[in-house]
């Protein structure tokens, strides 16, 4: 018979065992892991087959010191974010292989088939893909590249506080590590990727699947409020002598936007699921059925971040395509200023509209026609940036490189997904497309057409700056046409069957007719994995022929703002000398007046931060937290709570946390840059040379 | 509808729709598109409104993308270049005008539609109003649809029947998780929560069977969870509920137990007799014969009102509403206690909004 | 954009004509004395986030202090006198603690000990008081678990007394800090960042003792 209750392996109870072994292992057993599942083991031995491969590469290249000494334990922003983007585009591939195994799922069991996943693992991925994508494809992704990009563009020799910058990657890390367990030891959370309650309380999940998920996004939210406080302190204390903030490059403000609403929203998030750990683990009343709980306060609750999250993902991506067509139109951006309001709209009205998820609670018609209204308002300056962007282009002289190509994706994309957004947002059409596959598509469309688009596109633009090569445009040009013209073979037919009366998360539905569409969709999505392959080969290629694709001027698409100014990829200490700025677009004014690619005579030593292992260690010691927890072997959750305590204290005992790069030194990195400036034509020592065009 | 807003949308619709209608009303799959109900007709008018307001910005800005991406290309020397054209007036103006302007207008047809529409609202607009509203009780259970037709004093599963024309007011609540009862064909949905009445009013204006469905996921059995939504004319309906009233089993405490239990059901069931109150018990968590939460609420009201009266503990409570669940003993002394003491407060099961 | 005419533009061009001088110095001197500034502000920002994470188990109690599911309600529960003694140790060190921050202006590092175990010894008190009257409820069948009132009662509670905890701690390490290497700026930019941490802690009390406590017992 069907109960909410998990098999009896996933529910061992601490009865039957001794207390030896319920004290060692907590919930843990040896069966705890599905080894009857064949998908589960063969995708969970592939994972470890690929990290017990990479481990023996590394040894077998003995790279193990340059990994701990120039990746692990670096507080070097810009290979932080280098590794936050390795981490999302590793969780792209996990995440779209659970959406693969979804399409697939749906499209076999549509026609009186019951398709090849139980309902007890078809769930299980669906919510594993939400809490995938978002958490730890989407966010690493941005945060990866604000990281690598803003502090540059400031004009800046990194964060405002490196070591924590260290910590909050690795904390985000160690939740992605957890994700990655709950596939294999144990199972992760059937209950959505917002796991609301009651279906997610004790007495309706059982199982650790829930539990997996509130310490995953408890250690990696922690890990991104981190580095919101770090990047908003960044930017208000760093900026290059003459940088106003109204001239501060768009990316720069966006970053700005999306790191306030990280510091305002995520406790919200922390506040929410520490309420359901605390029904869980505690037996308190916050969402359950019974002892007065109210299910709703949750929805409410989580929405309150959540809204406001969509706008951490998207502002960002604004701000990518803002540069981008700027550079690629050789133009000014059009309407700076109205760019940098509509940004700061947007940012306090997603605050007040987080109930247009839940019109169909049954709240009155006051509240659901105000929500409605307020969603509808943010299009007026999402509106205005596309226009700005339009008229960027106008009167430009418009070069489709891949970022570009990408940024024309996104706007003609993202305007059919703001489109069905508003219509969502009035309340009469969400009663009957609430929930819907059609909601579905909606999202899709803003978040891959919006977010996903925008990520790619800024990898390939600012790609050459961070390791000195570009990457290749053919395999780009592959991945892109997959990746577009994949989304609208996927989601069209979504957008259709949400109009048919199919509501998300089925796993078996009886219908010919929608069977049909949704083989399409599935057809969709394998191109669009054929369109990740093709990113992926585009990287490896690169790297393969990296000597021919190589930038030696640290500006490969003659750019506008400072991040350009200094080689690629930026020597550690990003400016030699600290740039001043006279207006946005400072590089571009810089190459126009003859004052870029000027070697100064002298150079002063410069003040740099130590790697630290403290970042690195707290982080990973957080996934044993995480472990503990969830299995509920305390004397690990305990343990490594005390070694994390006893770690940021001891880091606070550290004198030798900085240390001065010898004028020399500088010298010597600085005539090399300049010796292929040199041979680039672009400059001669304490002599300004025009820029080229 | 006599509104003057949805004359408005047919011309509308008469007028520019047919581009969207082609796509959206191709063949009688698209059920959303093809209502068989005020309520889904106005739903559906209202989604082709929506959409034939945006594409009017929508619309020009793909085409500007393509024709500015062409016109402006590098190669293309003969266009204009202004490298330094970052602003003008009359540019900013338009691009945000326009969207405000179709926001207003959205907007204000958001507003009177969310009204119109409003879940709660009696169908007395739309409705000959000398005709009474059928009663419908919904508790979602896992995963299957009970149905309590307090006037007939019947009880089905996963069958919901409706005199055409008839228009129905349900009350909903849930047994356990979080659900949502919809019938696209037909109109809104509406969630279902324990511990909490929703209501939701609705037409079938034509003879048919639709498919209804949970539209929030609710666990392992949420795919199977449908239930078939039958429209009948009088002389069908009358019969169904002389059927429905002929079923050998009442719906008693111990065949609701039964029936909570997890499970599938694809296959309607009948009962003959209901429980009395049961959708009240469902709804204040004590078919188990626990302490109803709306009396613990009283009781929790009545300290604050009167601190110092004596009331009684909350184990006597407990035995008190024991009885309740036996038949012919609806109303328990708690509930008794709550009409005196609690006149003040708003009915704690009442949704918030 | 604004144009070079523009007033700021002016001030900011002089600045510039100043960084000209010798643009190495000017920053130089950025990356020691901004330091503290730094920190403040980041730990600021930091305050701010905690802020919202405090409202928003106040937005919780607040929607759940009715439901007692037949359980006690906070005029049974609370003793005000026990939490007025409770608010009297807490805002008392937040008075030893300014006392510790004069005595650092003074570069007094003695008083500044002094005054911050002062400030530790009240706190260890209001953690004692907070536990026993949590062990107390829980004895009483008032545990966290009996309704979502309580549930959110020591939650909310339970999470300042966590925030005091972590202050405590912190104060352990500023001791041997100020033991080891006196008053260097290092320990001063600490010392401000935990004064400003404890007093958070002390106006979020205020919050509780009033919501919770005042208005739970009237």
């Amino acid at each position: 018979m069907l109960t909410h209750a998990e098999p009896a392996a996933h529910a061992a109870s601490t009865a039957d065992v001794s207390p030896l072994v319920a004290f060692l292992f907590g919930k843990l057993r040896l069966d705890s892991i599905p080894w009857h599942e064949p998908i589960i083991m063969i995708a969970g031995g592939g994972m470890v087959g690929a990290a017990v491969l990479v481990v023996a590469l590394i040894t077998y290249f003995k790279q193990w010191k340059y990994l701990w000494t120039e990746w692990l334990t670096s507080v070097d922003h810009k290979k932080i974010g280098a590794m936050y983007i390795i981490l999302a585009l590793i969780m792209l591939l996990r995440g779209f292989a659970d959406a693969l195994l979804m399409r697939t799922q749906q499209a076999l069991a549509s026609n009186g088939g019951a398709g090849y996943l139980p309902p007890d693992h078809f769930d299980q991925i669906f919510s594993a893909h939400g809490v995938i994508m978002i958490f730890f494809m989407a966010m690493p992704f941005v945060i990866g590249l604000m990281n690598v990009v803003m502090p540059l563009q400031i004009g800046a020799r990194d964060v405002a506080f490196p070591y924590l910058n260290s910590m909050s990657f690795w904390l985000t890390a160690a939740g992605a590590i957890l994700i990655n367990v709950s596939l294999v030891v144990g199972e992760f959370s059937h209950a959505g990727w917002l796991a609301y309650p009651p279906l997610s309380e004790i007495e309706f999940s059982p199982g650790v699947g829930t539990d997996y998920y509130i310490w995953a996004l408890q250690i990696s939210g922690l890990g991104t409020l981190l580095s919101g406080v770090n990047l908003i302190a960044t930017i208000f204390k760093m900026r290059a002598p003459g940088m106003t903030l109204m001239r501060m490059p768009v990316f720069t403000w966006t970053t700005l936007a999306a790191n306030m609403l990280i510091v305002a929203a995520f406790p919200i998030l922390t506040v929410t699921l520490a309420m359901l750990g605390a029904d869980r683990y505690l037996g308190m009343h916050f969402f359950t059925n019974d002892g007065g709980g109210n299910a709703m306060m949750y929805v409410n609750l989580i929405w309150a971040w959540g809204h406001p999250e969509v706008y951490i993902l998207v502002l960002p991506a604004f701000g990518i395509f803002s540069e981008v067509v700027a550079t690629f139109s050789r133009k000014r951006l059009f309407g700076y200023d109205a760019m940098v309001y509509a940004t700061l709209c947007i940012c306090v009205l997603s605050f007040i509209v987080w109930l247009h998820h839940f019109f169909t609670m049954g709240a009155g018609a006051n509240v659901n026609a105000f929500f409605g209204i307020a969603t509808m308002i943010i299009s007026i300056p999402t509106g205005v940036k596309i226009f700005n962007w339009l008229f960027t282009m106008y009167r430009g002289r418009v070069r489709l490189e891949l970022p570009m190509l990408w940024t024309l994706g996104f706007i003609i994309t993202f305007v059919i997904g703001g489109m069905t957004g508003v219509l969502l947002a009035v309340p009469g059409a969400d009663y009957v497309l609430h929930n819907s596959v059609f909601l579905i598509a909606h999202f899709h469309n803003v978040i891959i057409g919006g977010v996903v688009f925008g990520c790619i596109a800024g990898l390939n633009y600012w790609f050459p700056k961070a390791f000195g090569f570009k990457l290749h445009t053919g395999l780009g040009k592959v991945s892109f046409w997959c990746w577009l013209i994949g989304f609208w073979v996927a989601f069209l037919p979504l957008y259709a069957l949400g109009l048919m009366g199919m509501t998300r998360r089925l796993d078996f539905m009886n219908n010919p007719v929608w069977h049909v569409y949704l083989i399409v969709a599935l057809c969709g999505a394998l191109l669009i994995f054929v369109g990740i392959l093709a990113q992926i080969a585009q990287i490896v290629y690169s790297i393969w022929k990296r000597d021919e694709l190589r930038d030696l001027t640290g500006d490969p698409w003659d750019a506008r703002t400072l991040e350009w100014a200094t080689s690629s990829p930026p020597p550690f200490y990003n400016f030699a000398v600290v740039p001043k700025v006279g207006n946005h677009d400072a590089f571009w004014d810089a190459k126009q007046t003859g004052t870029a690619y000027v070697q100064p005579k002298s150079y002063e030593p410069i003040h740099m931060p130590h790697n630290t292992y403290s970042g690195f260690l707290i982080g990973i010691v957080s996934a044993g937290l995480g472990f503990g927890l969830v299995w509920h072997i305390w004397w690990m959750a305990g343990g490594a709570l005390l070694v994390m305590i006893g770690l940021g204290i001891a880091h606070t005992f550290n004198e030798n946390r900085d240390y001065y790069v010898p004028a020399e030194e500088v010298k010597a990195i600085e005539d090399a840059h300049f010796a292929n400036l040199k041979a680039a034509g672009l400059a001669k020592a304490g002599q300004p040379v025009k820029a080229g065009k | 509808m006599p509104s003057s807003l949805q004359r408005n949308i047919k011309r509308v619709v008469l007028l520019g729709g047919l581009a969207a209608a082609a796509f959206m009303l191709s063949g009688c799959n698209m059920v959303v598109m093809d209502p068989k109900g005020p309520i889904g007709v106005q739903e559906k008018d209202l989604i082709i409104l929506a959409v034939l307001l945006m594409l009017i910005p929508v619309l020009p800005v793909i085409f500007m993308t393509f024709w500015f991406a062409w016109r402006y290309r590098a190669s293309n020397k003969k266009a204009t270049y202004a490298p330094d054209f970052e602003h003008s007036n009359r540019i900013e103006a338009v691009v945000w005008a326009v969207p405000t302007l179709i926001i207003v207008a959205l907007g204000a047809v958001t507003w009177i539609s969310t009204h119109e529409l409003d879940p709660r609202a009696p169908l007395a607009h739309v409705s000959q109003p000398n005709v009474k509203p059928i009663e419908v009780e919904v508790v979602s259970l896992d995963w299957k649809w009970l149905f309590i037709y307090p006037d007939y004093n019947i009880a089905t599963v996963n069958e919901l029947a409706v005199p055409v024309g008839t228009p129905v007011h349900f009350k909903l609540t849930s047994a356990t998780v979080m659900n949502s009862f919809f019938i696209p064909q037909i109109g809104s949905q509406i969630y279902t929560m324990t511990g909490m009445e929703t209501q939701l009013n609705l037409r079938a204006d034509h003879v048919g069977a639709y498919e209804g469905i949970s539209a929030n996921y609710s666990g392992k059995g949420f795919a199977g969870m449908r239930f078939k939504a039958l429209a009948l004319d009088d002389a069908d309906f009358k019969a169904w509920v002389v059927r429905a009233q002929a079923a050998p089993t009442p719906l008693d405490a111990a065949a609701y137990a039964q029936l909570a239990k997890p499970g599938m059901e694809f296959k309607p069931s009948y009962y003959a007799t209901v429980e009395p109150m049961l959708f009240h018990k469902v709804l204040n968590n004590c078919t188990d014969g626990k302490l109803c939460r709306e009396d613990a609420m009283n009781m929790a009201m009545m300290k604050t009102i009167a601190p110092d009266a004596e009331i009684c503990k909350p184990g006597e409570e407990q035995k008190t509403t024991n009885k309740s669940f036996a038949p012919k003993a609806p109303v328990s002394k708690t509930q008794s206690v709550k009409t005196q003491a609690v006149a003040v407060t708003a009915s704690p099961t009442a949704i918030k909004s | 954009m604004s144009k070079p005419a523009n007033p700021v533009d002016h001030y900011e061009n002089q600045i510039d004509s100043a960084y000209d001088h010798n643009p190495n110095d000017a920053h130089h001197a950025g990356d020691h004395h901004d330091e503290g500034p730094k920190v403040t502000l980041g730990f600021w920002i930091y305050l701010m986030s905690d802020c919202i994470l405090f409202a928003s188990i106040f937005a919780g109690y607040a929607v759940l202090k009715d439901a007692t599911a037949g359980g006690p309600n906070g005029r049974e529960l609370f003793d005000l006198n026990y939490v007025a003694i409770e608010t009297a140790l807490l805002l008392i060190s937040s008075l030893t603690y300014g006392m510790a921050m004069i005595s650092m202006e003074a570069n007094k590092l003695k008083g500044v000990i002094g005054w911050l175990a002062m400030t530790a010894l009240c706190g260890l008190g209001f953690m004692g008081m907070e536990i026993y009257e949590f062990a107390h409820l829980i004895h009483e069948g008032a545990g966290p678990d009996r309704s979502a009132f309580l549930s959110a009662f020591f939650t909310l509670v339970g999470t300042h007394g966590l925030h005091v905890t972590s202050g405590l701690i912190w104060m352990g390490a500023m001791f041997v800090h100020l033991f080891k290497r006196g008053l260097t700026p290092a320990n001063r930019i600490r010392m401000m960042t935990l004064s400003l941490f404890w007093h958070f802690l002390d106006i979020i009390w205020i919050g509780v003792f009033t919501i919770v406590y005042l208005m739970g017992a009237a």
